[in-house]
């Protein structure tokens, strides 16, 4: 109890403050994507689904974290920062598209053609889809010098941690022969990295030159991402029989909120006081609420979880 | 009605882009030879120290308390500053080392990677000038050059001459180190020239049919 009053709580102030932040950002982000779709693959614009809109909000997401990690490092979110963002979180979005909803063999192939791409430069282009995402590869590594050893080390870090997970839940490792306790560090390690990643790629991105005290915090902040939106597809997740470290802990709502909890006020106390600082800790807390919404409406959809959310 | 269309930077290194995998598909390109090579384990695997990510740890590389959890957070590092110092690991203790120079491409380097360019799509280029040198376009450009050299005075045509002469060199030079790696692929070898950056030169016994030089 003692420990909940001394964490740290955003004000109102902080949370109209993000409301229009995110606002601003959603409009930014869908003025770069929007032209670069259309171009490349409009079917995705015009599809039913709202695939789109799903692609929106998820780099929208992105940019909020891009442009906190900009800030606290003492950058200015410009025009070019918003560019990078926008094509990182797309990418994300089409990478994570190609692995998750074309079945096992598809997602394993795909593994092996990222390989391909990160270790050789080469990738067969088949389907308009492929096109797209190869060309926001392609533009993102225009965007920056990609071979500087820190980002591609990051990039290399992420598509690897990407590939433990994909083995993992195609059971090509022996996770089956791994005690409880045991299966549950790994899927621990493995939510940990993936968010982290994705944050180091994001920020390393957007300011090359972060100092390595903030480059752990952004990982960790990567960390608490990876682990709500865990939580926000518990049972998407276990219909399509995926585990994450989130769906198999015994008390996901507790250890959720332990965790956080927890490296909020780490994060609260390490990072500088600034605009960035605010916009990271409120925007964290922002999703962590709107994903236990998700996770209490999501229960009886199965398959047909298919709902935006912000 | 003569339509054109104009292109902005963007489009035109959209569709550089797309056309380089469109030539490895249809098998003009040798993709033995990597494009873009990110994977960075060889070379990180030489660098003295090691930042763990996830636990905010400089470690030695090598050093037997780095986690094994912390595969996928290693980051090899060439220096050390003052500012890092608090990370450093209790066990291994790193000492500080300044920029020892191993971290950023040198001349050679980029030259390197120039021949390997030109090594790589040598054929390409090579059909795609004859293309040019015949067409109208091409021949107003010839044309465009013998009225700019006509109207240089001697020292700048000397200038000229010079440039033409260390292409000449350079060309040369790729000529000589097509020979050896064609020598080295009859001896029955696998040869390959690798550059501290990760850029790999390769020729193999093998050859994919699109070696050939004008």
């Amino acid at each position: 109890m003692e420990n909940l009053k001394k964490l740290w709580w955003p004000k109102k102030r902080h949370l109209s403050n993000i409301n229009s932040i995110v606002k601003k950002h959603r409009i930014g982000v869908e003025k770069n994507l929007f032209p670069l779709v259309n171009a490349y693959y409009p079917v995705l614009v015009t599809k039913h689904s709202g695939e789109f809109r799903k692609m929106i909000e998820l780099t929208t997401k992105m940019t909020m974290v891009g442009r906190a990690c900009t800030e606290i490092a003492g950058y200015p979110f410009d025009e070019r920062r918003l560019k990078i963002s926008s094509l990182f979180g797309a990418c994300c979005f089409l990478a994570d598209s190609f692995i998750d909803d074309f079945g096992e063999e598809a997602s394993k192939e795909y593994i092996e053609r990222f390989e391909l791409l990160l270790t050789k430069g080469w990738f067969e282009i088949r389907t308009k889809r492929e096109g797209l995402f190869y060309i926001i590869v392609s533009r993102i590594f225009a965007e920056r010098d990609v071979l500087d050893t820190v980002i591609r080390q990051a990039i290399f870090w992420q598509f690897m941690a990407q590939k433990r997970d994909i083995g993992l839940r195609l059971s090509l490792l022996h996770f089956s022969k791994l005690s409880h306790s045991k299966k549950l560090n790994l899927l621990r390690e493995c939510g940990r990295d993936k968010g982290g990643c994705v944050a180091s790629v994001l920020s390393l991105l957007l300011v090359p030159e972060i100092p390595l005290r903030y480059r752990h915090l952004f990982y960790m902040a990567g960390m608490l991402f990876q682990y709500i939106d865990d939580y926000g597809d518990y049972h998407y997740d276990r219909y399509y029989n995926r585990m994450t470290y989130m769906n198999q802990v015994r008390y996901p709502s507790g250890t959720l909120r332990r965790i956080l909890y927890k490296y909020i006020q780490i994060l609260h106390e390490g990072l500088p006081g600034c605009m960035g600082r605010d916009i990271l800790l409120t925007f964290l807390l922002r999703y962590f609420v709107t994903r236990i919404e998700k996770h209490r409406l999501e229960q009886y959809r199965g398959e047909y979880s298919w709902t935006t959310y912000e | 009605m003569n339509r054109q269309r104009k292109w902005g930077f963007t489009a035109i290194g959209d569709a550089i882009a797309v056309k380089l995998q469109t030539l490895r598909g249809e098998g003009k390109i040798n993709d033995e030879q990597p494009l873009l090579k990110l994977d960075y384990r060889d070379q990180g695997a030489k660098a003295p120290f090691q930042y763990d990510v996830a636990n905010a740890t400089v470690h030695r590389t090598g050093c037997s308390a780095i986690p094994d959890s912390s595969q996928y957070a290693l980051y090899a590092m060439w220096e050390l500053k003052e500012r890092d110092r608090k990370f450093t690991c209790r066990k291994c203790r790193p000492e500080l080392i300044k920029d020892n120079g191993m971290k950023k491409d040198n001349a050679s380097d980029i030259l390197y990677g120039f021949l390997s360019i030109l090594d790589q799509f040598g054929s390409v280029l090579a059909e795609r000038g004859k293309e040019y040198r015949n067409s109208r376009h091409g021949k107003q450009v010839s044309n465009t050059i013998d009225t700019i050299l006509s109207e240089l005075d001697n020292q700048q045509r000397e200038g000229i001459k010079f440039a033409f002469s260390s292409i000449d060199s350079l060309l040369r030079l790729i000529h000589e180190y097509n020979n050896t790696l064609e020598n080295g692929a009859n001896n029955g070898r696998k040869v390959s020239l690798r550059r501290n950056n990760g850029r790999t030169m390769k020729a193999s016994q093998k050859s994919k049919g699109s070696k050939k030089r004008d």
